[in-house]
């Protein structure tokens, strides 16, 4: 594996700890041998952010891809649900530069309230990476399972979407999205799992699926199964950085 | 080096990478481990274990794998059969699942079956989590509280303990008890969150590290990576390793 790119598709700053996440991904970075951080700033406290909220969210990811710009790649982080999302969405893209938007739990991902915001994304033509988790327990209203993501594949066939966390369990996750060629698929999530990639790999092939953390939470489990998972050098590449290159127009 | 903290079979709720005991060598063997002690799934959800375990001896014997007898201490020939594992079958301790058992740790049968570990000189594995909560299906288990742990612990003195599966809150929570215990010890495989969490939970908690990799439940390379990246010294990896620390507890493991 090309360890000088790999490249982590799902990494945030959190709220209220920013300055001690700052250090931990870089100290990951140098550490394991990560290039690039896809990140977006969320706070765990508001599942419904205001405007102050996503502001200050946005603010504290704009303020690290400044002060690292080769390590950090940015996602403008969106409330469909407030007034200004589309003012958000174009600061964020146009006046910041950030790569992608991401959509966490304010609605579920085929909501017509985000049909705006990933009309405006198909423009761009970048990226949206959406909070995706199925859970035995602990299901939040308006988290976004693999059967909302396919939705919105059906309905933006040109939309580029990024399912995250396998979908929150791949046995489950994965088989709804597989015939959508605009979703990818990232295994973030401190999802160990000793069978995830390799049924996910099989399910979409190695081209959809990208190297993601959910750092500062966890780093060594995604880390772990990239290395594990039965894939030729090849495959374990492109997951690794090439597809995320690839995606996102963005090269080393 | 060794995995403490191993399986063989396949899970009831999806498929694994690793179910058979050929497939668990060559994963250790790929990541430089050269033995383990290895648990059958089948008994962690058969009522009778007793012929899942033979099924596990006579996998195992002759290898460099050493034999767990996972049991639930509220079946009624629990104790009999762990007696016939330790004169028949030369097993290497007891693997515990409470949470999912469903028993709580004041259970008359669970003490009885401490007594009899105690008396054998074989250490007690207690699986604090298995697979991600979340993921679960028809089995939700119920944790035990910390507070219990730390009870059971204490009067549990003479008792060689390692714990299994641990979250970081879980081994954050009991650490200094687990230090203050003279014999308990913990393993790395379910320590997911942070980037660093043998450097979280500092070199004093990590003198009772032995590893483990919840493999094949479990990615074995995520908590192996926590040996790779150097979160300990040196001569801990080779301890926890090794376990030697942890065998010097165990003068029954023959």
């Amino acid at each position: 594996m090309n360890l000088a790119h790999l490249t982590d598709v799902h990494a945030h700053l959190m709220l209220g700890n920013v300055e001690n996440n700052r250090k931990n991904l870089i100290q990951t970075a140098e550490r394991y041998g990560c290039s690039r951080y896809y990140i977006s700033t969320i706070d765990g406290n508001h599942c419904y952010p205001d405007e102050d909220f996503i502001d200050m969210d946005n603010n504290a990811t704009y303020a690290f891809m400044k002060d690292e710009p080769d390590l950090i790649k940015g996602y403008v982080y969106v409330n469909p649900r407030n007034a200004n999302a589309m003012q958000v969405l174009r600061q964020g893209i146009e006046d910041r530069g950030m790569s992608g938007l991401k959509l966490w739990v304010a609605t579920h991902c085929d909501d017509p309230l985000t049909y705006p915001v990933v009309e405006k994304m198909i423009e761009y033509n970048k990226p949206i990476l959406i909070h995706t988790f199925v859970k035995a327990v602990g299901q939040l209203e308006h988290e976004t399972t693999s059967y909302h993501v396919a939705n919105l594949a059906e309905r933006y066939p040109e939309a580029k979407l990024i399912m995250a966390h396998l979908g929150g369990e791949a046995f489950h996750g994965i088989r709804p999205v597989a015939k959508y060629k605009n979703v990818w698929i990232d295994h973030s999530g401190t999802l160990v799992g000793s069978e995830d990639l390799n049924h996910t790999v099989r399910l979409v092939g190695a081209d959809r699926v990208l190297f993601g953390t959910d750092m500062p939470i966890a780093f060594a489990s995604s880390y772990g199964q990239l290395y594990e998972a039965n894939l030729t050098a090849e495959e374990r590449e492109k997951i690794a950085w090439k597809n995320t290159a690839e995606l996102f127009g963005e090269g080393f | 080096m060794l995995d403490f903290n191993c399986y063989v079979g396949a899970w009831p709720f999806h498929p694994l990478a690793v179910e058979t005991f050929e497939e668990l060598q060559e994963l250790h063997k790929k990541n430089g481990i050269t033995g383990g002690f290895v648990s059958s799934i089948k008994s962690l959800f058969y009522r009778d274990y007793f012929y899942s375990e033979e099924e596990l001896y006579e996998t195992v014997k002759g290898t460099n794998y050493r034999q767990v007898m996972t049991v639930n201490p509220q079946f009624p020939a629990c104790l009999d059969i762990v007696r016939h594992g330790i004169e028949n079958w030369n097993i290497a301790g007891v693997r515990i699942a409470p949470s999912y058992h469903g028993y709580g740790l004041d259970d008359p049968q669970l003490e009885k079956l401490c007594c009899l570990l105690k008396e054998a000189g074989l250490p007690l594995f207690f699986t604090i989590n298995l697979e991600d909560v979340r993921n679960t299906y028809l089995l939700v288990p119920k944790p035990v509280p910390h507070e219990n742990i730390k009870k059971w612990l204490h009067n549990h003195q003479d008792l060689t303990v390692l714990f299994c599966g641990g979250h970081i809150n879980d081994v954050e929570t009991l650490k200094e008890n687990i230090i203050n215990h003279p014999a308990a010890f913990f393993d790395p495989s379910g320590l997911r969150h942070y980037s660093f969490p043998l450097e979280e939970l500092g070199e004093t908690a990590c003198t009772r590290l032995v590893y483990g990799s919840m493999s094949g439940i479990l990615c074995l390379k995520s908590s192996l990576m926590h040996f790779e990246m150097k979160e300990i010294s040196d001569e801990q990896v080779k301890r926890s390793a090794s376990g030697v620390d942890f065998l010097a507890k165990c003068p029954g493991i023959k």
